[in-house]
Formats: structure tokens, sequence, C-alpha cells
């Protein structure tokens, strides 16, 4: 699989390869990317979700908007996990609840499960915040809720 | 069953302590009837214990010189204990002060009735008791010091009792710091005592001291013994520090009975018996303690002539007959000199005693103005105050005669020894011996006989007296309150009951039973103790009981006792003739210029009292006065100009601290509002902010890890 090497462009202050040779690295990324099934996807996948996830935070006025906007970030580093446990997870051996000479272990998706749970406790929590906030407040815009400073 | 009270007599200094204790923190609380009950059961108690220790002694159930200690203080080179030092007498002055105490607590609780202070006067009599006591049995130097001076605060505190009276604030003043200026030179030879390692201890003396082989050298035994005597001098008013006794007689009367006639005054001789041995090793100091005892004997038994106070007859007779105390111990008349204390003590206590019930029934006048024919009101009084009074004149068979006559046949036989001078100490005994029976011929015509003058119309001369101490009182009560609160007359309600009647007619009466019963058994005993050493007449128990190295037994000088017979019946006729028979011949002239002039002389003591006024008490006043000024003028300039130098120094320090500390102090606070100012808008409150912020930070975090 073609690396994507973007930024080592202008390394030493020259061109390490033509335009062309960038387009051409470029196409055969994608002609591979899209096939392929590996860790490099589901990173890609988790890392564009946690990005909209921040950008969710960033730039969404509603606070249960900006709520939503981080369970998508969580879900993200979940992707994440699970990959990392696919691919890299460790090798154990012996398990208590199989025959097999050797399994991974589930920490990877005893993380994710976990994150989930968590984030399904906070986002009870957060929710009740929220109303609680708006119903003393009459808002729930995020850019009224500043009095934490200084 | 031997020694018994020997192991347990540290108790008789004990008993009256613990009154003393008792009535002082909780007198206030008691009635009185409880303070003099106490005080005067505790006593009674002591009188048993000492009775019983002079029992064991006559009885030979203890040894020669029996100790009992414990250490107070050790060092490396000086032990001070507390111990008990019993010889034969050690118990006959327990005895002799038990019995003459007791009796004057007795005396007391019907003399202080209803008195403004009554239980204070139970604690300090009981305290002054507890410590003579201690003088008494103690062995040690230091610690005989702190009995001493403890002796010394109750007569100064007792002179003062009645404070309100300038009288005896100036009294008590005389007293104390005069017998402190003795005090200064005892503590000298005590202290000399030490650095030449001569023993502290009583007991150790007559070892240490011994005829023959005395390691001090004459010159130092001399100067120790002399510095001692100051001591004795000082507390037994002998001259040049009698001046003090006379006025002593401000204090109430059992007091003068109890410190200023038995007791404290007899301590002074009492030190000169217990270093009899140093007295003895120099001839020198010997001479001194004889003259100084001669001299005081003939001057103040001049002075007892002339007196119209009844106590202060007595004060000067009591000076007097302490003189010859000394006289006998001085020509080393061991054994006469403490029979004359003994009973001295007995019959001096039963005269002051006497004198206090005499004062009762004439309300609380001392003046023999004011008395006559008091015999006839207060027939056990007379009766009592008779024998004390034949006794101290030296009338056969009473106890003063015995003594005295001892210790005038000591002087004769010191005089017959050493010749010279020595006559002058005889002659002027014998003169002292003629003045005693004729003051005391004088008092007692003056107070018994003849007619109760005490309704009278007041004399001239006893208004100008009491008008000038009115006036004494009046200007002290306007310098020290800024107005006189009535002098006198207002101090002591003595006769409340008679209501404001002050010039009711004085009907005198016979004392109540603790008064007379004290003065009976003090004038049993100051009048037939003396039989027990009746030399001319076979009885030496005495002179077998009490005597320094080996008992002697000199042949009795008939010649003396012929010459003091004499003198005393010579005395007692001459005082007779001239205040009992009152002729023409006396009258004319007693009016004589030259007689009015002497009276005048001796009235005012010799004028001694006057020049130590002037020239000493005057003296120190300038003195401390050129001190003062020194202190204000010089050290309070210095102490000042230092005082406003630092202060210059602290307004600078306040000014720098003021600019520069504390202004560096408020720049760094102003700095940090600065900084604050800059960089608070990063905390903005707003979610969105921090997350760009982390954001931001990661993206850089991420090139950084490229780029470098």
């Amino acid at each position: 699989m073609p690396e994507l090497h973007l930024l080592v462009l202008l390394q030493d202050g020259q061109a390490a390869m033509s335009l062309a040779e960038v387009f051409a690295q470029f196409g055969a990324f994608l002609r591979t990317f899209f096939v392929e099934f590996g860790p490099r996807q589901f990173f890609t996948v988790g890392a564009l979700l946690f990005c909209i996830g921040w950008y969710g935070v960033l730039v969404r006025r509603n606070a249960i908007a900006v709520l939503m906007a981080t369970e998508i970030m969580l879900n993200g580093v979940n992707v994440i996990f699970v990959a990392f446990n696919r691919w890299w997870g460790l090798k154990i051996t012996r398990a208590a609840f199989t025959a097999a000479e050797q399994v991974l272990s589930p920490v990877g998706q005893v993380f994710a499960i976990f994150i989930i749970i968590v984030a399904a406790a906070e986002a009870a929590v957060g929710l009740a915040i929220i109303i609680a906030i708006y119903r003393a407040r009459r808002t729930a815009n995020i850019e009224d809720l500043n009095t934490m400073k200084w | 069953m031997a020694g018994v009270m020997h192991n347990w007599s540290w108790l008789i200094p004990a008993l009256p302590f613990t009154s003393f204790l008792v009535i002082i923190f909780f007198g206030y609380k008691l009635k009185d009837r409880a303070s003099h009950l106490l005080a005067t059961w505790m006593m009674m108690l002591t009188i048993v214990g000492a009775g019983l220790l002079l029992l064991e002694r006559i009885g030979g159930n203890a040894p020669e010189q029996f100790t009992q200690a414990f250490t107070w203080i050790s060092t490396r080179n000086l032990v001070i204990p507390f111990t008990t030092n019993i010889n034969n007498v050690t118990a006959i002055m327990l005895f002799m002060v038990s019995i003459t105490a007791g009796m004057i607590h007795l005396f007391s609780q019907g003399y202080m009735k209803g008195d403004v202070r009554y239980s204070r006067f139970f604690a300090l009599i009981s305290l002054f008791s507890a410590s003579m006591f201690g003088v008494v049995l103690t062995d040690h130097f230091i610690t005989f010091l702190i009995f001493w001076e403890i002796m010394g605060f109750c007569s100064y505190a007792l002179i003062g009792f009645y404070f309100e009276k300038r009288s005896a604030q100036l009294a008590m003043k005389k007293a104390f710091i005069t017998t402190r200026i003795g005090d200064v030179g005892m503590l000298l030879g005590i202290v000399m005592l030490f650095m030449t390692g001569a023993p502290l201890r009583f007991s150790e003396m007559p070892a240490y001291f011994a005829h023959g082989h005395n390691p001090l050298g004459a010159t130092l035994t001399t100067i120790i013994g002399l510095l001692l005597f100051c001591g004795a001098a000082g507390k037994s008013a002998q001259f040049p520090l009698h001046v003090w006794l006379p006025d002593a007689m401000e204090g109430p009367t059992p007091v003068s009975a109890l410190i200023h006639a038995a007791t404290m005054v007899s301590a002074g001789v009492f030190l000169v018996v217990r270093v009899f041995p140093i007295v003895a090793a120099s001839t020198v100091t010997a001479a001194v303690v004889a003259s100084i005892g001669a001299f005081t004997a003939l001057i103040t038994a001049i002075l007892g002539l002339v007196m119209n106070d009844i106590k202060k007859v007595l004060a000067f007779s009591t000076m007097s007959q302490l003189g010859y105390m000394f006289l006998g111990l001085g020509v080393l008349a061991y054994t006469a000199g403490v029979f004359h204390l003994i009973n001295h003590a007995f019959f001096k206590a039963c005269l002051f005693l006497g004198s206090g019930s005499v004062i009762l029934a004439c309300h609380h006048n001392n003046d023999m103005r004011r008395m006559g024919g008091l015999a006839r009101f207060m027939p056990l009084t007379y009766a009592t105050f008779l024998i004390a009074t034949l006794s101290l004149m030296g009338i056969p068979p009473f106890s003063g005669f015995w003594s005295k006559d001892e210790i005038l046949g000591g002087v004769y036989a010191r005089a017959a020894e050493m010749g010279g001078a020595y006559w002058l100490l005889f002659i002027a005994g014998e003169a002292a011996a003629f003045l005693t029976a004729a003051y005391m011929t004088r008092l007692l015509f003056l107070t018994f006989a003849g007619r109760f003058r005490g309704n009278d119309e007041p004399s001239p001369d006893y208004v100008a007296d009491m008008e000038a101490l009115q006036q004494q009182q009046v200007s002290y009560e306007v310098k020290r309150y800024g107005e006189s609160l009535g002098g006198l007359e207002t101090l002591y309600h003595e006769d409340e009951e008679h209501g404001d009647d002050h010039h009711h007619e004085v009907q005198p009466k016979e004392s109540p039973w603790v008064i007379t019963a004290a003065l009976m058994v003090l004038a049993l005993f100051g009048g037939f103790f003396g039989l027990l050493g009746a030399a001319p007449i076979g009885i030496s128990w005495w002179q077998g009981f009490i005597h320094f190295g080996h008992a002697e037994h000199e042949a009795t000088n008939w010649m003396v006792v012929g010459i003091s017979t004499a003198m005393a019946f010579g005395g007692v006729a001459t005082g007779w003739v001239i205040w009992g028979l009152k002729p023409q011949a006396a009258m004319r002239a007693f009016r004589a210029s030259w007689v009015q002039a002497l009276r005048t002389l001796l009235l005012n003591r010799y004028y001694i009292d006057a020049f130590y006024d002037k020239v000493i008490v005057r003296g120190m006043m300038e003195f401390a006065k050129a001190l003062w000024a020194f202190d204000k003028w010089v050290i309070d300039l210095i102490v000042n100009a230092v005082g406003a130098g630092t202060k210059l120094i602290a307004y600078a320090y306040a000014w720098f601290d003021l600019w520069v500390v504390d202004g560096l102090v408020n720049l760094a606070g102003y700095m940090w509002l600065g900084i604050k100012r800059v960089i608070r808008p990063v905390q903005s409150g707003q979610l969105q902010h921090y997350m760009l912020v982390v954001l931001i930070s990661a993206v850089l975090l991420w090139l950084f890890k490229y780029l470098f």
C-alpha cells in the first residue's frame, strides 16, 4: 500500500518529488485505499469522525448539538480502539473460554464498550444539566454560558 | 523512754508555726475566739513539750549535747542543716520562752479583746514564738539567722500593729533599721567565720575555740567576736544601738512583754551565750561586751528615773537588765548571765503584763501622771506586780537578787583578777542596782500608791505632751491624706460602749481572770525561780545545771552580797523618801534650775536620738538626695539621650520601610495586576475557545514533530 507523504514535500527546501509524482502517488493511494480492508481505513474513518465531532463542538451554538458532537468524537475513538485491537491486539494464550492455543485479547473492545457506557451516562447527565440551565436561563446557547472564567 | 522529747523537739517551733499558718490564712473567716483558742492551746502544748524536755535533761536521760539534723542545703564546701542543738541552756531557755509566751497568749485574750486586728495579732505572736523557739533550738548559724530575722520582722510588724498612728510608724521603722545595723555586723561575723574555716555550728564551737589551741589567732577571734556582738547589741538594745527599744513600746503591751522584755531582746544575750566560746577566747571581746553592758545598764537606769510613761520606764529597765546580762557574760560569769536572763524574762514579763493590766484599767492610758492609788482597785495586779518589782530591785529572797548578786560577784572576781578599769564595771553595776531600786520605787508610788489621778484636771505638762502627739498625728494625716481625719481620738474606738462621751469618769477595776492568772503564774516564776540558784543560802542546783566547761563552785563573796543588798535597800529608801514622803527639801531641790536642766536632758534621753536623727538619719537623707540628683541629672540624661537617638534611628528606618521595603512589596503586587490584565482574556469561559486552543495546540505539536 503506497504511503501518503504530503508533508515531506518541502523537506530541505526543495521539492522531493514533482507535482506529477504527487498526483500519481495520490491516485495510487485512492485506488488502493477503498478496496483494502486494513487498519488504515478504520483509522481514517475514526479520525474523520473525531474531526467532525470536534468541528461540531467548535462551531455549534446549541448546547445539545455540542453534546451530540462530543458523542461523535467518542465514537471515532471507539472505531480506532476496535481497529487497534483487531490488527495489533495482544495475543494471549490459554484463555479460559476457548480451547484455541492463542486468542486476541479483547482489551480494545472492552475499552470501546466502556466508552459507550460512559458516553451514555455522560449524555444523560449532560442533557440534564442543559435542561436545568435552560430552565434557569431560558437559553441553551453555549456562548451565553460563559460565567466560568477568570 | 530516754530522750523522746529530744527527738521530737522540732515540734516545739512547729506547733506555734501551725497556728500561725492557720490564723493568718483563715483568721478572717474564723471567729476571734477560734484564733485565740488555737494559738493559746498550741502554746500550752509547747509548754508541756518544753517541760518534758527540761525534765529529761534534769533526769539525765539525754546526752550532754544532743543534736538532730536534716540537711537543708548541701554544696561542695558548705552544708547547712536544720539542726536542733539541745543542751541544758537550750532546755531552760525553751522552758522560759514557752512559759512566758504561753502566759502572754493567755493575757492577750483579755487585753486585746475587741481589737481591730485581733486574729492578726495572734497570728503574729504565734509566728514570733515559733521563730524564737527556732532561734533557741537551732544549731547552725545560717538557720539561726533565718529565725532571728523572722523575729525581727515580727517585732517590726507588732510594734507597728497600730500602724495608723504616726508614732507607731516611726517606731517600727526605727526598731527595724536599728536592729538591721547590728545584723549587718553579725552577718559579716558569720561570713568571716565561714571564710576562716571556723565552724558555723554552735555545737562545734567549744572544741574549736578551746583554750590554748584556737587556730584562728587572737586578732581574728576578736574581730569575729565583736562583729557577732554587733548583732547581739542591736537585738538586745545595747548602747549605741539602744535607741529603738523605748519607742518600740508603741506596740500593744503583750507584745512589749513578749518581744521587748522577755524573749526577743534576750535573744541577743542568747546569741552571746551560744558563741560564748568565741567571747571567752578573746579578752578584748569579753571586755567590750562587759563594758557596753555596764555602760548601758547605768545610763538607761538613770533614764528610768524621769520617764512618765509606765511602759517606757519598764523599757529602760529592760535595757538596763540586759546590760547586766552582757556584763555577766563579759566577765565570763556564764552561769550568772544565763541565770539573770531567765529570771529577768520571767519577772519582766510579769511587770509588763502588770503594766498592761494597769493600762487596761486606766482605759488605755500609759501615763503615770494619770494613775495612782491603783492598789486599792486591783489587788491581784498589785500583789503580782510588787513581787516582780521586788525581784527586779534585787531584794532578797526574790529571784532577781540571786542572779544579780551572782553577776556582781562575777564582776568583782574578774576585777580582782584583772584590776584597773575593771573596777569601773563593778561600780557601774552597783550604781545601776541602786538606780533600779529607786526608779522601781518611783514607779510603784506613782502607779499604785496615793490617790487615783485619772479623773483630775490634767496637769499642764501632760496636756503639752498629749498635744505634741496629737500635733504629730494631725500633721501626718494632713501630709498623707490632704486633711486631718481627726487625729488620735478617732483612730481606735476603744470606748465605743460608752457612747460619744469621751470625758467620762475612769473607774479602775480588776482585770479579768485570763490576765490575773497569767500574772500569777509569771509572778510565781519571776519571784521565786531564782531560789534554784540561791548560792549564798546553799542552794546551787542552777550552778550545777548551767555552766560553761566544768562547773566551778566559787565561795560566796559576802562583801558583794552585802553591797548589793545595801544598794537595793538604799535605792528603795531613796525612792521612798523622794517620791513617797515628798519632803520639802526634795521638792525645793527638784525645782532648782540644774535639776530641771538635768531632767530635760534625761527626758530627751541624753539627746542621743536627736543626735542620730540630726547626724546619721539626716546625713543619709542628704546623701540619698545627692544620689537622687546624680540619678536625675546624669544617669537619666544618658538614658534619655540614648532613647532620643534610638527614636531618630527609628524614624529613619520607618521612612525606609515605608517607601523602600513597602514600595518593593507593592511593586510586586502591581506587577501581577498588570500581568493579569494581559492574560486574563485567555480564560474566557467560552467552551469553544478552549476546544479551539486544544486543536491549535495539537496541530502545532504535530507540526513540531514533523518540522523539527
